[in-house]
């Protein structure tokens, strides 16, 4: 279907949103399948996440077409429901206590919705206690914490430190991202991972939920 | 030496037992009284530290006939769903549209979210656009350059960018699309902000100041936040013309911006025309050294000690650091020795002291290192 393709490079080009969201509703008027919809989004994301690692696209780029695919799953989520499509898997993710910072966490977010995963946003200044009660609560795949200020390098390590207290370590995979923290620091606390961009971020999550 | 600032907890610190205010959110008779008594604390900490320059702010300093209103639980709900982006409780917006909430440990508020969110929301709030000349705005300024004056230190004048008040005032997904889908928006609101800073670069100059640096930043750990094309074309020939603002007033411009700004050099330096950049943010791959050799003849540098090392590091490696910085960027002048940007609440404040302890010893011309 040709709106399918038009939508994927719509999406790479950073067309104007209102005109995305025409031919996602003409994809819908002719019949295109929800998944396929998500599909085509994930191909123009997954390429606009190339064309960032290259240099030859900026954070503004990765933001608009991240927010416009948010947008676009917000449309197609009513269809998305009905047509009952598992959700790939779920992600809890925020900014750490002591941190306000929320662009690099706000694109990964975007990202991992739009790529069908279930996040579920603690926000900024988050505490270990909420993490902690939201990893028991909604028992996700994956928790992702967020931090640009060096101060918040120990509070990683407290959450981290608290899920091995309280037994659930193992039960979830622990990502950590942001100009605060590196490979090494990842490393040093027991983070399974450092997702050095958004587009290292959900290629990480996906890699763990499905093996990817 | 000189930075672009000091926490509260470490000025605290450091002038025991005298207090240092965060009086944004107070009413306007007794937020200048307490940003007046910053003044005073702030010149003698600075000089007392050995700084040769210390900071004044006319730009983001609201006048007499503005007041904070802070945000209660109910009215955050209310303009959240009236606006539909997250109002916060204990927060206020401030004169230029900016949510902000105040932060403990660095004893000071900070920009949280944007609160426009369209073109019309812009035009409504620039109708009522501040007044570089209200009554009130420079008076902390005036005390700080009088006791700076007084001490021999010179001083350096806030402005903040274009960019960074639009990148602030919204949305960053609103931003960017702005910018993507209304070019001529974002050339008047530009246009519009610079108007601003070159009447407050030449308050700056009546006052007395010797250099302006601009914040706001314009890049981060991976690079530009926009392509170099868009700034060039849109943000640096306006940069350009607060430069000359300032030029005419006798004063020197400098850019602050953290991040990877090395694909931005050209720009700033052959578009804009900057005297000076600050911060060279080491975290973020730039090397001073590397700065220094490309562009030091038309340009001096401030920086480039890293925050995260101040933060992390021990004495030792931070006085390693700190004449490494010396030895690059030095030679032939045209160096202020400082953090990558600033004496954070998390930096450890003796890390920050052997800095300052480092450049005394080492930071005198002719630089030697035997």
């Amino acid at each position: 279907m040709k709106e399918l393709a038009q939508l994927t490079k719509a999406i790479i080009e950073c067309t104007e949103l209102k005109k995305i969201q025409d031919i996602v509703r003409d994809a819908l008027d002719r019949g295109a399948k929800p998944m396929e919809i998500v599909d085509a989004v994930t191909k123009g994301l997954d390429r606009v996440g190339d064309l960032y690692e290259r240099g030859e696209y900026f954070l503004m780029e990765l933001t608009i077409a991240g927010s416009t695919a948010s947008d676009i799953m917000a449309m197609i989520k009513p269809v998305l429901e009905s047509s009952a499509i598992p959700v790939r898997g779920k992600v809890v993710i925020g900014t750490v206590l002591g941190d306000f910072h929320n662009i690099g966490k706000d694109i990964v977010i975007a990202m991992l919705e739009s790529a069908g995963f279930d996040v579920i946003n603690l926000g900024v200044d988050v505490s270990t206690e909420r993490f902690l009660s939201a990893v028991k609560e909604t028992k996700p795949h994956v928790l992702a914490m967020s931090g640009l200020l060096t101060i918040v390098v120990d509070e990683m390590k407290k959450v981290i430190d608290a899920l091995k207290r309280d037994g659930l370590r193992d039960a979830v995979k622990v990502m950590i991202g942001g100009r605060a923290v590196s490979y090494k620091f990842a490393n040093e606390i027991g983070a399974d991972g450092f997702g050095v961009t958004a587009v290292d971020a959900v290629r990480l999550v996906k890699k763990w939920v499905e093996g990817k | 030496m000189t930075e672009l600032r000091i926490d509260t907890p470490h000025t605290e610190m450091l002038m025991f037992p005298e207090k240092y205010w965060a009086p944004e959110d107070r009413p306007a008779v007794e937020r200048i009284d307490l940003l007046k008594h910053n003044a005073d604390v702030r010149v003698r900490c600075w000089d007392r530290l050995g700084f040769s320059i210390v900071r004044a702010n006319v730009a983001l300093t609201p006048p007499v006939g503005w007041s904070a209103k802070v945000l209660s639980s109910m009215e955050a709900k209310t303009l959240s769903e009236k606006m539909g982006l997250k109002y916060m409780p204990g927060t206020f917006v401030d004169e230029w549209g900016r949510g902000t909430v105040y932060d403990p440990r660095c004893g000071r508020w900070v920009h949280q979210y944007g609160t426009l969110t369209s073109i019309e929301d812009w035009n409504k709030w620039a109708a009522n656009f501040p007044d570089p000349f209200a009554e009130g705005r420079d008076a902390s300024a005036r005390i700080t350059i009088k006791l700076a004056q007084e001490r021999g230190m010179a001083v350096f004048g806030y402005i903040r960018s274009p960019f960074g008040q639009l990148f602030d005032a919204f949305p960053i997904k609103t931003y960017y699309r702005l910018q993507l889908e209304h070019p001529n928006f974002i050339r008047r609101a530009v246009q519009a902000y610079t108007d601003y800073n070159c009447d407050v670069i030449k308050r700056y100059g009546e006052l007395g100041c010797d250099l302006v640096i601009c914040i706001g930043d314009l890049a981060h750990r991976d690079g530009p936040y926009m392509s170099p094309r868009i700034f060039n074309e849109f943000y640096f020939p306006e940069k350009r013309r607060r430069v000359e603002a300032a030029h005419k007033v006798g004063i020197k411009y400098v850019k602050h911006t953290d991040g990877d700004i090395r694909s931005l050099l050209n720009g700033l330096v052959n578009i804009a025309r900057v005297d000076g950049i600050h911060s060279l943010d080491p975290s973020a791959g730039v090397d001073i050294g590397i700065v220094k050799e490309k562009y030091g003849d038309k340009i001096f540098l401030m920086g480039n000690v890293a925050v995260d090392s101040l933060a992390l590091k021990s004495e030792e490696e931070v006085i390693s650091e700190t004449k490494e910085c010396i030895k690059k960027a030095a030679h032939r002048g045209g160096f202020i020795l400082g953090s990558s940007n600033s004496w954070y609440a998390h930096c450890k404040l003796r890390n920050c002291l052997a800095m300052v302890r480092t450049g005394k010893k080492y930071g005198k011309y002719p630089i030697q290192f035997s």
